[in-house]
């Protein structure tokens, strides 16, 4: 079948992004009936005459015209249809790799009254949906009624027990796990749950975009759910029309902000529930937790059942940044409606009870942002059930794409989640029986699903990588091949991480590979060939940026393009030319300059431990500390600050994130890059299935050193020991016999000045890891260090991120190849990597979070808590 | 790898393991979830039929281990003694399901299917089960 559909193939490969394959999808492969528990995968009919499986449109919970989103979001335990690799170790992509489907429970999100209901597959499990798409207005009210109606019955035993006596804290599984992780920091409590709602300019507190609450599930009786949408139903109508009065004045204001703003139909029963929650045996009790943080003012942690989100979309109403004192909101007083007088006291200061009297200084911007779950020690499972979903926030950026393109369109644009949905569903654990590099990708839960264009039409493609995990690379689009500009694409990046780009950068951002790290999106404005055809997106999965070629190519979706062709403008991309382009760059998203910066801070993300070869396990540090509640970083509000963010890890380029604020990523130092070859001295022999390789007038440990890659020939190996000048051993050698003069690849950062032998190199002390590196020799002053300077400045107008992955590390070795290690672990050191970025801590003072975005390193201690601290004391000095 | 869940039932006053054979791969989970009335705890047996050694090491000799044996109260093991291939879960209250989960293995001495029965009662005949590790299937091209 497969010679046959090459056969119907007309067009040669067309570009490494997208290849004109002209043949059905064949990613979903017939699972063979084995064993009892599998069943057909989707699409797995075998039958070509089929249609293709279309691009599923996510259901969605929109707006009002008032203003507000108003909206129900379960989450539920369900048996959907899941697919798993066969065989299980290989990648995706492999050769001879099949898929498996399975009946499994997972957690889903489900959007009450969200549209368009999600396509039946006529089976009894569904297939995996992300959550609704929430579509909101900046400037809108954003009131959203979280119900956890989790079923723990349909997984292994995963209720939070706390540091409780009884064990661990964590889960366990026989393989075993947690082995060498501590609670809490491993995988544990995947029945509790809260959102975080990515890429959110908003408060961090309270009902805001607070992940450090957690909700557990609702009590069960009869099988059924307690908690519904209906329990605390008039509460929280009463509770959202204060937040509304509330925040409607003014977004700054930190409210709720103690226990009794909240109706008392609530917390009466939030007590009635979280106490009879404490009577399950071994477990630490939660409410006395509670009891402790509302008698100091805090807001309380847990709750069961339901959870009532409100916050506001701040709106920057400034015409140019910084905002001026007239920008600031008008103060209208008003009660608070709830609390006691010696609660609402406590909103002193800065914050009156008509708020705080300063401006906005960074609105929401539009854009795509998404939300998961973000509860400490099952995030990662979480995320690899499904529980992830689009959070579109519209602007003056959508309304100006739809005067370009017309009325509506933008909502008619694809969204496309991607998710490695899978793993290990139901309990989340480290060791044998994983995918390689994680479960496959999916697209709005389909593997390799079809999008539709028509001939030279141009679409707006929100893509979001929602991935536990891997990143998703995407190579350059380049031209056909043999040349055929009617098979063309032509992609240009609009906007990243949800912040659009400005002309420039959308000029410049054309065709080129990009990287879309796990939490990373990108707008994209996709201008279809006009020559009708089928053509496959092709992507790789990767941690790290060598695997940006050395992966399997992965179909990620297959684009469809048919029917008639469309004209302008549906057929135009957006000018270049900045004086045509027709999108206004946000005031507040400007620049930072150096003139504004005034604090800086380093620290250090690393894993370290190659772990057992059963459990798999490292330990996941920043600053050398795993996640314990502690305040890592303390900011004060409205300063902004540049971070240089250091990895010392040799082979993941842990994608750093920050709750809150975006930041601009100003310098980036990658210090396992190579110096170009460089032709050496003499002549070598390599010998197929030899490592020995000897030479004939070269200089083995003085011109060439262990470490370095040697050509000649056309055989390639890295120096594993050297012998002699003549004779050396390589780490491998796989090539053919060959010989020839020795061309030679040496590393352009090191930590021993002895293997210092190459120009152009600069040397890292390895005890001094966060210190420039410096050049040596100088030819000039050959005893005079000075800075090496290799690191890539990013020039202005500079991109917005809430996840940029770390450039790697390399390991500091002795000229001879041997490890330098600390003398206090005794571990190797590693010569960090690292990017400065430049953030504005504005707007919302409190507590949030930065961590790695593989959110089993998160789970397992690689985060750290961000303090923005008050601009006022709660004490007034008169 | 997927995981497969067991219910515990009570049917017509009888109390037994839905399905009472799981097939699983190796390396799959698979747990108990107890919808009965009782606690109960799965427990492997070997070649011969006889329950597996305990591999829990007490805390305090002369105390049982859990609540299966003297409810409620802490477990009077080290948690970490038990996580071994032939420990299937502790006592599975009412309304819980099971811990560990069982990580398919195949211990040395036993072969599959993995026989196993309740250790709370073992003189029930319909509290007997069974896990049939089958193979993958080829990939299909």
């Amino acid at each position: 079948m497969r010679d046959k559909e090459q056969d119907r193939t007309k067009t040669s490969i067309a570009s490494f992004w997208l290849i004109a394959m002209f043949l059905v999808a064949a990613i979903v492969l017939p699972a063979a009936p084995a064993a009892a528990q599998w069943i057909p995968c989707l699409g797995a009919t075998g039958d070509t005459t089929q249609p293709p499986i279309y691009l599923p449109r996510i259901p969605e919970l929109g707006f009002g015209a008032d203003g507000k989103l108003q909206a129900t979001m379960l989450l539920v335990s369900e048996k959907e249809r899941m697919s798993f690799r066969n065989p299980i170790a290989n990648q995706q992509g492999a050769a001879n790799t099949g898929v498996l489907c399975a009946p499994q429970y997972v957690r889903a999100f489900k959007g009450v009254g969200a549209l368009p209901p999600p396509p039946d597959n006529g089976t009894q499990y569904p297939d995996p949906m992300p959550g609704p798409t929430i579509r909101a207005q900046v400037g809108n009210m954003v009131e959203l009624t979280f119900i956890n109606q989790i079923n723990p019955l349909n997984f292994p035993d995963s209720i939070d027990r706390g540091d409780y006596q009884t064990g661990s804290g964590c889960d366990e599984t026989t393989v075993p796990y947690p082995g060498g992780d501590k609670y809490p920091n491993c995988f544990h409590g995947s029945s509790t749950a809260n959102i975080h709602f990515h890429g959110t300019h908003t408060s961090p507190s309270s009902t805001a975009d607070n992940v450090f609450i957690e909700i557990r599930p609702s009590p069960r009786k009869d099988g059924k759910p307690t908690v519904t949408e209906d329990t605390f139903k008039d509460a929280f109508k009463t509770f959202y029309g204060n937040c509304e009065a509330i925040l409607g004045k003014n977004p700054l204001i930190q409210w709720p902000k103690v226990w009794s703003d909240l109706p008392k139909a609530y917390t009466d029963g939030q007590y009635t529930l979280i106490t009879e929650y404490d009577k399950t045996p071994n477990i630490k009790p939660l409410w006395p937790v509670n009891q402790r943080q509302i008698d100091h003012g805090y807001w309380p942690q847990y709750y069961v059942g339901a959870y009532p989100y409100c916050f506001r979309l701040p709106e920057y109403k400034g015409t140019s940044f910084p905002p001026t004192e007239s920008a600031a909101v008008a103060h209208t007083p008003q009660s608070h409606g709830a609390g006691t007088a010696e609660q609402q006291a406590t909103h002193t200061g800065e914050e009156s009870d008509a708020g705080p009297n300063r401006p906005i200084m960074m609105g929401q911007a539009p854009g795509t942002h998404w939300y998961h779950a973000h509860k400490h020690g099952s995030t990662a499972i979480d995320v690899y059930n499904g529980m992830t979903g689009a959070f579109i926030i519209e602007g003056d950026y959508d309304k100006q794409l739809d005067g370009f393109y017309g009325a509506g369109w933008t909502r008619k644009q694809p969204v496309m989640v991607i998710n490695q949905i899978g793993d290990a569903p139901n309990l989340e654990r480290t060791g044998p029986g994983r995918q390689g590099r994680g479960p496959d990708f999916f697209v709005n839960g389909r593997a390799n699903p079809t999008v539709r264009m028509k001939p030279g039409e141009v679409q707006l493609w929100r893509i979001l990588n929602t991935s536990a995990r891997a990143g998703v690379y995407f190579p350059a689009v380049t031209p056909v091949s043999p040349p055929d500009p009617a098979a063309d694409f032509v992609r240009m990046q609009l906007a990243q991480d949800g912040v659009q780009f400005n002309a420039a950068n959308y000029a410049l951002f054309k065709n080129q590979d990009l990287v879309l790290a796990s939490g990373n999106r990108a707008d994209f404005l996709v201008k279809a060939p006009t020559k009708k055809g089928s053509y496959q997106t092709i992507v790789r999965n990767v941690v790290n940026t060598g695997q940006n070629t050395s992966g399997n190519p992965i179909k990620l979706f297959t684009v469809v393009v048919a029917d008639d062709p469309v004209g302008p403008p549906l057929s135009d991309l957006l000018p270049t030319d900045p004086a045509k382009f027709p999108l206004t760059f946000p005031p507040f998203l400007t620049d930072i300059t150096p003139a504004e910066v005034n604090g800086t801070r380093k620290m250090v993300f690393a894993t370290t431990g190659a772990g057992s070869t059963t459990t798999g396990q490292s330990l996941h540090t920043i600053d050398g500390k795993q996640f314990n509640g502690e305040v890592g970083e303390v900011v004060l509000l409205n300063r902004v600050e540049e971070w240089q963010i250091f990895n010392q890890t040799t082979n993941i380029e842990h994608p750093f994130h920050i709750h809150i604020n975006p930041f601009q990523v100003t310098e980036v130092l990658d210090v396992s890059v190579k110096l170009p070859a460089m032709t050496g001295t003499g002549t070598i022999a390599f010998t197929s299935g030899s490592k020995t390789v000897t030479g004939t007038g070269t200089s083995f440990g003085k011109q060439i050193l262990v470490g370095y890659t040697i050509t000649a020939g056309g055989t390639t190996g890295t120096v594993a020991s050297i012998q002699s000048e003549t004779s050396l051993t390589l780490s491998a050698n796989a090539g053919a016999s060959a010989s020839g003069n020795v061309t030679f690849v040496a590393p352009k950062y090191v930590g021993d000045k002895a293997a210092l032998n190459v120009q152009g190199q600069c040397y890292i002390d390895p005890f001094a890891p966060l210190e420039p590196a410096v050049y040596f020799p100088d030819p000039a002053h050959p005893d005079v260090p000075k800075l090496c300077g290799g690191e890539t400045r990013v020039p202005p107008p500079r991109i917005w991120w809430d996840v940029f992955p770390m450039p790697l590390g390399t390991a500091a070795t002795k000229a001879d190849g041997t490890a330098i290690k600390d003398p206090k672990t005794n571990l190797p050191i590693v010569l960090p990597g690292y990017f400065k970025m430049r953030s504005r801590f504005v707007d919302f003072p409190g507590y949030f979070v930065i961590h790695c975005h593989i959110l089993a390193h998160e789970d397992r201690g690689m985060m750290t808590v961000v303090e923005v601290a008050p601009l006022s004391s709660p004490y007034s000095h008169h | 790898m997927p995981t497969w869940p067991i219910e515990i039932v009570q049917k017509n006053g009888q109390t037994s393991f839905d399905p009472p054979n799981q097939n699983a791969l190796l390396a799959d989970l698979v747990f108990w979830s107890n919808t009965t009335e009782e606690s109960h705890q799965p427990w492997m047996l070997d070649a011969n039929g006889k329950p597996v050694t305990d591999p829990r090491k007490k805390i305090d000799p002369n105390k049982p281990y859990d609540e299966c044996d003297n409810p409620p109260g802490p477990p009077n093991f080290d948690p970490a003694s038990r996580l071994v291939p032939t420990y299937l879960s502790d006592c599975i209250a009412e309304g819980a399901s099971s811990r560990p989960a069982f990580n398919v293995t195949l211990p040395t001495g036993i072969t599959s299917p993995i026989s196993y029965y309740c250790k709370v009662h073992p003189n029930r005949d319909s509290e007997r089960g069974t896990i049939t590790i089958v193979t993958q299937p080829p990939p299909t091209a």
